[in-house]
């Protein structure tokens, strides 16, 4: 899904080139390999082979098997979230980083958009005081595909969207969360994982925090979802809404929809994981990062099924 | 025939009930009584009645209905006096600061015979009824998500700051998510569970005049609902007080927010911004009450 993103924004800067694709699926692997005139290659080793960095975008029980594969190879790994699907395997992942000693970067776009790095110079600023609360949204449209396939996908909307919105937060408040309760169900969509979810949070610096991560915008709404913080400092509020840089378009031939305009944030994504390649250094989007916001996500399922907090240690 | 109300209480909700009252049939406000002489004489000039006491208008026998809107930990006290004295009450929302107070009023009032009701406004709001409409059109199918906001400033109008002082208002989740959990309850039915945060000082930022609180609940039919209620806004916020709401159905959603629903806007040199927008529900609310009585 990200992929094609991915690979537009590769073949955009001059120093960098995708060397081909893989994926087990071979109908896929052929209409990407068709749209971008780009190799499809049929072993991922030999991919990795022919490559100085691997970006893993398989299905997210699958991370695990791909970024090792590139990692054991001394090859650096820009990981699509959430890191894995399981805790053990994202340590997996951090231990074969550190035994390789190669960038391990997670694809936390909504870090890089430009609302949320402005936010963040808001808050050091000290103009909103310290933060109290933060209610924040990260919906979407139901995915269908894989998505809705626990054994590849790791679950529904809490796997999905819990972990973007985790990693804003522990970033901007410097803060870790520390108690997740959840309720989340299957209360749209026939479909095998949860399409809805709200988290109550507690995080360490006695801030809380709610997040709706559901799939809950309709076919009919039209953008796709949306990431929203609305943050209550004991000196003022900041409210963000990421992807709200958008034209209202009203079309006979193709509807309603709204038509971001916004710097693309997969872009200095993608920059920064060059960045960081290039000078050896961690990115700002960080394997750890990547453990820290699925534990929370994993937290959310054992609350939901013993319907208590779930404490987190640090 | 005419009928005659006495309002106590004529702080910021007593005001507009004078005003409403004013724009009914049939309806006379016979007397006010506040603790503060220059609201009363407001409210008694309003509504061109006279001020009074507590006792007086709960002692006249020509008034048939007392609309209590004083700070809310008096509901129970003035509501219990106004039923043994036979009068129908309109009272301000909350009902009162502790269930067990509820639960009195209403047995009170029951065992009196005489009406109680309970100025859950916001379901008398357009937007709000006209969701509800749409819902009950089968619009957007079965509702089973729900997110809430009502929020802004703190409220600066409450006699002695009683709004700031939890014994007394119980705080932004009680005084103003109410309007939101009642009116879910309508939409929704019964909550089984609701897990929520507050925040009005800290330990390392003591503050008066501020709240703020989320709520998540989970309703008997296995639907969910998020709510925010606000009073930690700072006061030079452009926007004084924010509605909003978002309801997602099997089949579509509704949104709405009252930042967005402006139909006039005036913008001067002045550091007045008057605005408005298109509500008209001060004037239904007591009716409902009337039509019963």
């Amino acid at each position: 899904m990200h992929g094609y993103s991915y690979i537009r924004q590769i073949q955009s800067f001059s120093g960098m080139s995708v060397t081909g694709i893989f994926d087990h699926d071979s109908l896929r692997a052929r209409k990407t390999s068709d749209l971008f005139s780009i190799e499809a290659f049929k072993d991922p080793q030999e991919l990795i082979e022919n490559s100085d960095a691997v970006v893993v975008t398989s299905e997210n029980s699958f991370h695990k098997h791909y970024a090792e594969l590139a990692m054991n190879k001394g090859r650096h790994v820009l990981c699509e979230k959430p890191i894995a699907t399981t805790e053990e395997d994202a340590r997996s992942m951090l231990q074969a980083s550190r035994e390789n000693n190669v960038v391990f970067q997670m694809a936390f776009p909504v870090r890089y958009a430009p609302s949320i790095q402005q936010a963040k110079k808001e808050i050091q600023s000290g103009k909103l005081g310290k933060i109290l609360s933060v209610s924040a949204t990260n919906h979407g449209r139901m995915p269908g595909g894989w998505f809705v396939d626990e054994k590849l996908s790791g679950g529904g909307a809490v796997m999905d969207h819990t972990v973007h919105v985790v990693d804003i937060i522990r970033w901007l408040l410097e803060a870790e969360i520390v108690e997740v309760s959840a309720e989340y169900g299957r209360l749209i969509y026939d479909i095998p994982v949860e399409d809805c979810g709200l988290l109550l949070l507690s995080l360490s610096d006695d801030s809380f925090m709610s997040l709706d991560c559901s799939w809950s915008r309709p076919e009919a709404y039209p953008y796709w979802g949306d990431v929203t913080l609305n943050l209550v400092g004991t000196e003022g509020s900041l409210r963000i809404s990421a992807f709200d840089a958008k034209l209202k378009v009203f079309s006979n031939k193709r509807g309603v929809f709204w038509q971001n305009f916004g710097e693309s944030f997969d872009r200095a994504l993608v920059k920064e994981f060059a960045d960081s390649v290039m000078e050896k250094r961690k990115p700002l989007t960080s394997g750890e990062d990547g453990l820290e916001a699925l534990r929370v996500a994993l937290a959310a399922y054992e609350s939901g099924k013993i319907h208590e907090p779930v404490q987190l240690n640090h | 025939m005419m009928t005659n109300v006495g309002i106590i209480g004529c702080g910021m909700m007593g005001k507009v009930h004078s005003i409403a009252y004013g724009g009914l049939q049939n309806i006379t406000v016979r007397a006010v009584a506040s603790l503060s002489r220059e609201q009363a004489e407001e409210c008694a000039r309003i509504t061109s009645s006279r001020t009074s006491t507590i006792e007086e208008i709960l002692a006249d026998d020509e008034i048939e209905i007392v609309s209590i809107c004083t700070p809310t930990d008096t509901h129970r006290d003035l509501v219990v006096e106004a039923a043994r004295n036979k009068k129908h009450v309109f009272c301000e929302k909350p009902i009162s600061r502790t269930l067990s107070d509820a639960l009195e009023m209403v047995e009170v009032c029951r065992e009196n015979g005489v009406l109680l009701g309970v100025n859950h406004v916001v379901r008398f709001f357009d937007a709000y009824t006209e969701a509800k409409r749409l819902i009950e059109e089968d619009a957007i199918g079965e509702v089973v998500m729900a997110r809430l906001y009502r929020g802004g400033v703190f409220p600066r109008h409450g006699w002695n700051n009683w709004f700031d002082e939890f014994s007394r208002s119980g705080g932004v989740l009680l005084d103003l998510s109410i309007h939101d959990f009642d009116f879910l309850r309508t939409l929704m039915g019964e909550v089984e569970s609701i897990t929520a945060r507050s925040v009005k000082t800290t330990p390392s930022h003591p503050s008066r005049n501020r709240d703020h609180a989320i709520a998540v609940l989970r309703f008997a039919n296995g639907s969910l609902a998020h709510v925010e209620g606000s009073w930690a806004e700072p006061d030079t916020a452009p926007s004084k007080f924010t509605t909003s709401f978002e309801f997602v159905g099997r089949e579509g959603m509704i949104t709405y927010d009252s930042d967005e629903d402006f139909t006039m806007r005036v913008q001067t040199v002045s550091r007045e911004f008057p605005s408005f927008s298109n509500r008209s529900a001060e004037s239904g609310r007591p009716v409902k009450l009337l039509e019963v009585v």
